[in-house]
């Protein structure tokens, strides 16, 4: 888990930084978010198994959901699972089961949650459907030149983001057909 | 209601894509995605090894696979086909195992229709 996980800002309350650097602060949870909180913290600690962590996250989290009635999007928008969430997605780098988001995984959301098809995009941008499917499996990048342009024409931008800290005994996995 | 279940390998394809690990930002939008269509999910504990082979070239593939189980109405189903559709995609991936109260699909990616720009 990386150390930018966990910093104290100047109120001395205990602030939770996210891998995007989104602040939450942990003294707005009531007692029962907190102690979820804690647990999921703790299992991090501890580098307990992705898949175990994950399973035990979504448990507590869609428990306490319920017996409070949330909808779907209101446990989108609580702090809880975004710091679970992020909990896992560090554990999961930790453990090589994940790697740390790119531009290619900000444009395929992108693409995914905004336009019909990588065609519509590739027209709004003036990108090519083949550059872009090149780009977007990991055998051709993109220039910042043509992706500031290419952006710009649908309303979005680039910018620099810290990396996250991970353990030096995080693993690196890749596929290999046999 | 009826119990799917998905099953999400750790890798992108290698025949199709890098065969590296997904960025953290492809299991939380597939998570918010779940969320925001059907309320909520479960994640099943340990990981699913599987082999198979590709359709692309016969080749034997190998990997690890993260459970999703989602309780939906069967009006729904449908709804979660175009989910795993759209994860095919995010997640590089030739095809994915969808379980309908125990019946195997295998989804695989397909061009939306052209209709406008954006959603």
């Amino acid at each position: 888990m990386s150390s930018s996980s966990n910093q104290k800002p100047r109120n001395g309350e205990e602030t939770y930084v996210d891998l995007k650097g989104q602040q939450w602060n942990l003294a707005l949870l009531d007692p029962e978010e907190h102690a979820v909180v804690e647990q999921l913290r703790l299992r991090a600690r501890r580098n307990l198994n992705w898949f175990d962590f994950d399973s035990y996250r979504m448990k507590e989290i869609m428990t306490l959901s319920n017996r409070r009635r949330m909808s779907g999007k209101e446990i989108i928008a609580s702090p809880l699972f975004q710091i679970g969430i992020d909990l896992s997605g560090r554990l999961a780098m930790a453990q090589g089961y994940a790697r740390p988001d790119d531009y290619r995984d900000d444009l395929q959301i992108l693409i995914t949650s905004q336009f019909k098809s990588q065609r519509t995009f590739c027209q709004a941008t003036g990108l090519s459907e083949t550059m872009l499917s090149h780009v977007l499996a990991g055998r051709k990048d993109l220039s910042i030149q043509t992706l500031t342009k290419a952006l710009g024409k649908i309303g979005y931008g680039i910018r620099a983001v810290p990396l996250p800290t991970l353990p030096k005994n995080g693993k690196s996995r890749k596929a290999k057909a046999s | 209601m009826v119990e799917c279940a998905i099953l999400i390998p750790t890798l992108r394809d290698s025949e199709i894509s890098d065969g590296e690990p997904h960025g953290v930002a492809a299991w939380q939008w597939l998570e918010e995605r779940i969320l925001e269509r059907f309320g909520g999910f479960t994640i099943a504990p340990g990981e699913y090894p599987g082999i198979w082979k590709s359709a692309l070239t016969s080749s034997r593939v190998s990997d690890r696979s993260k459970k999703y189980y989602v309780a939906i109405a069967m009006t729904k189903v449908d709804e979660l086909r175009a989910i795993v559709r759209e994860a095919c995609v995010v997640f590089q991936q030739q095809c994915l195992y969808l379980s309908v109260a125990g019946h195997v699909e295998f989804i695989e990616p397909k061009a939306k229709k052209r209709r406008g720009n954006l959603r």
